[in-house]
């Protein structure tokens, strides 16, 4: 008898294992209710002055960012005593399917924090609503930056999000290094291959640069990919993988492509430690702030790092390196705040929303959360942002035609994909298990395929 | 009589009530999400457009079987063997062997069973974390370590290399697994009456023959179980494998269960569930097969 009941139970638990971590939660359909009439709406609410509750979801959550939030939604409620602001911060590793499960639901979110690589799946199901009536009353929206305006329109040129700034990347160096060898500062990549091939020193565990070959590093081979061929050659900014004009042809069939791609396998086997093959962000900033590799390409929230663990001296910020193109490109990363769909408020939302993405408090997050702030007058606000580690930022946006933007197609429902797909390749290529043209061929045919199944989405 | 009849209704009724609980709860958190989670197998369940979701029959596990250069589903069922049969053999070897070790007393016995006991108090996710700097190829303590005992001469890209990758994995695993063994068979070994070992001294019979005799036999249900259960979590603990390698480089440290997880991150909810659905015909069967060739269920309690 008792036997029989473990034998169950063991098959019980056989069962669930399955289910564990492929079957979630059924999700309800989407909430299709289309914020329609926000002028009406936002007259009648201010009339009355009932009480009223927006929720905001974010996504990249940490301690000190949630902090910055709450101080500018207390002066928000300070302003607007019928509303309250109440923040919901889901742990940062599984942020974005949390927001996906309140999405599905349909209640419970009134402004969540869209990225580039969740707007696509947030638009395409009706999840979030176009903010563009608001951003035309809106008397900030002049000073908005060129970018802001670009990202605003990112999805089928309706205006899904209010981006609260951009993750550029920049070279960090190691100056001290650079020093002792007589070396120059990078400016291109073959700077970067060659100031590394000096550096690197294995037996002493010093090597010139920190890979990424983890998750996304993928990311990493498009941006020298774009820098060998030049922005001019490709179809949008936003869909850096096809080619101008070409209907659906994609850039990984060009000699251009197939010289970067050896570039990049000579830059991981001649400059990098071999377990960097593995690495993903944190191990690439602790290689380079914990004294293994001299450079570092990544986003400005290491300075905050940077600052802390290393001497003034020690490092250097620069310009992303450029290519043979003579061009350095790069994504220029972003991430904002959109408006849900059913808010039962979207008045009072839109008005918050756009009250957090003001020149005062935008620079003020900005500033505490290093991003690269989206009104042009920012510099203004606080010299922050013209002087020190930052400025590097403003030098960059002053030389438009060199220091391009470009991203990975992310419009696509085949992103999502590819993203779990591709590292895997570009790893087996780096093994040398895969050929160049192997991979190259994989990645030409993913991209057609993801054309002729969804069309032009750019 | 009328009077007792209704008695006995209220009584059923009540009954009834009580039990329904039990009844609807896991009906709706157990049962309920695992048929609508392998029904989404069969369907293009994707939560990138959530608008076209439609019944596709097996191309979900076409796609899993599917020959092509970004397919690894192949690698990863292999993997999962080695990961589970290697994990279970020596943390059931160790753990056995630490469990007869510790039914000796001797002086600090309990601090030394506290200290055995340790790594089963951590999460996976932490244990993951911390074998992964350990083995971390330019700054990991275990090159160091190796470097000094002169047993390589330059430090090793544990998780970096396709050769070594799994086995690292196998090697934390099996560190975190072991007190399991020992707790369990620790207390099984308690139950084990001295008297019969004081017979076979008194038979002549060694240490040996005491073994296989008198303690093995008299522990044999336990073992069977743990060994049961054992299986069953090591297949479903991608926690290591996600926190150490997520399954790389090249997909070559991926067992079914990350690869799933991996899976849930691409939205393909559909393709998940296929694996999932595969997860549980393989264990079901599994546990089937044990059963009936262990002749677990008709040994007497």
């Amino acid at each position: 008898m008792k036997k029989r009941r473990i034998m169950a139970m063991a098959l019980a638990a056989a069962m669930l294992t399955g289910c564990g971590g492929g079957g979630e939660p059924a999700p309800a359909p989407a909430g299709g209710g289309d914020a329609a009439a926000p002028a009406e709406s936002k007259a009648e609410a201010a009339a009355s002055g009932e009480a009223v509750t927006i929720t905001l979801v974010e996504s990249l959550t940490s301690p000190e960012r949630t902090a910055v939030i709450r101080e500018i939604a207390d002066k928000y409620q300070a302003d607007h005593p019928n509303v309250t602001i109440e923040i919901i911060s889901p742990p940062l590793e599984n942020a974005d399917s949390k927001i996906t499960q309140m999405l599905m639901n349909g209640s419970g979110a009134d402004i969540v924090e869209v990225r580039d690589s969740t707007i696509t799946q947030y638009a395409t199901n009706g999840w979030i609503t176009d903010l563009q009536p608001y951003i035309d009353a809106w008397e900030e929206k002049d000073t908005l930056t060129q970018s802001a305006d670009e990202v605003i329109h990112y999805f089928q040129d309706t205006a899904y999000m209010m981006p609260y700034g951009f993750y550029q990347r920049g070279l960090f160096y190691r100056a001290d290094w650079f020093a002792e060898k007589g070396l120059e500062k990078p400016e291109t990549w073959q700077d970067v291959y060659d100031a590394g091939i000096a550096i690197t020193d294995p037996a002493n565990s010093r090597f010139g640069y920190s890979f990424r070959g983890g998750t996304s590093g993928y990311q990493y081979a498009d941006t020298i990919y774009w820098s060998w061929l030049g922005t001019d050659k490709i179809a949008d900014p936003t869909a850096g993988y096809y080619l101008k004009d070409g209907d659906g042809a994609t850039i990984f069939t060009l000699p251009e492509i197939k010289e970067a791609l050896h570039f990049y396998k000579d830059l991981f086997k001649n400059t990098c430690p071999t377990d960097s093959i593995a690495w993903g962000f944190s191990e690439m900033v602790q290689g380079f702030v914990g004294g293994t590799t001299a450079m570092l390409i990544q986003d400005p929230e290491v300075i905050a790092t940077c600052s802390a663990d290393m001497g003034d001296d020690q490092w250097e910020l620069v310009p992303f390196p450029k290519g043979p193109s003579g061009q350095a490109v790069f994504p220029n990363g972003f991430a904002g705040w959109g408006m849900t769909s059913f808010t039962e408020h979207p008045a009072e939302a839109a008005d918050f929303l756009l009250f957090l993405s003001n020149s005062e408090n935008n620079t003020y997050f900005a500033k505490n959360y290093s991003t690269i702030p989206i009104h042009n007058n920012a510099a203004e606000k606080d010299t922050y942002f013209s002087e020190g580690r930052f400025a590097m930022y403003m030098d960059m946006a002053a030389e438009p035609d060199v220091y391009r933007h470009a991203a990975y197609p992310q419009m696509y429902e085949a992103f999502a994909t590819y993203k779990t797909e591709v590292d895997v390749m570009y790893q087996k290529y780096l093994t040398d298990e895969i050929s160049d043209d192997d991979l190259l061929n994989w990645l030409d045919e993913f991209w057609k395929k993801a054309y002729e199944d969804e069309g032009q989405k750019w | 009589m009328k009077q007792k009849s209704k008695l006995r209704m209220r009584r059923t009724r009540f009954i009834f009530f009580m039990v329904l609980p039990a009844v609807i709860i896991p009906m709706i958190f157990t049962y309920y999400p695992m048929i609508k989670g392998s029904m989404m197998a069969f369907q293009s369940y994707n939560l990138m457009n959530v608008k076209n979701i439609k019944w596709i029959g097996l191309e979900n596990f076409q796609k899993l079987f599917s020959h092509s250069a970004s397919n690894s589903f192949y690698t990863t069922m292999l993997n999962t063997v080695k990961w589970v049969g290697w994990s279970l053999f020596f943390q059931f070897t160790v753990g056995f062997g630490i469990a007869l070790l510790l039914k000796r007393k001797f002086k600090g016995a309990s601090i030394y069973q506290a200290l055995i006991f340790f790594p089963w108090a951590v999460s996976g996710f932490i244990i993951g974390i911390m074998w992964r700097w350990m083995f971390n190829g330019t700054s990991g303590v275990i090159n160091d370590i190796l470097m000094k005992m002169h047993l390589i001469s330059q430090p090793v890209g544990w998780l970096a290399d396709k050769g070594t990758a799994l086995y690292s994995c196998i090697a934390a695993n099996i560190w975190y697994g072991i007190p399991y063994f020992t707790i369990m068979i620790t207390a099984a070994l308690r139950g084990v009456s001295e008297d019969m070992y004081e017979a076979a001294d008194v038979d002549g019979a060694n240490a040996l023959q005491k073994f296989t005799n008198i303690t093995v036999p008299c522990i044999r249900s336990v073992l069977l179980l743990t060994v049961l259960l054992r299986v069953i979590w090591i297949f479903n603990f991608p926690d290591l494998i996600y926190s150490m390698t997520q399954g790389g480089p090249a997909g070559s440290s991926n067992i079914v269960t990350s690869y799933m997880m991996q899976l849930v991150q691409s939205l393909d909810y559909g393709l998940a569930s296929a694996v999932g659905v595969l997860c549980i015909l393989f264990l079901v069967i599994f546990v089937v097969v044990y059963m009936s060739v262990t002749k677990y269920a008709q040994e007497e309690a």
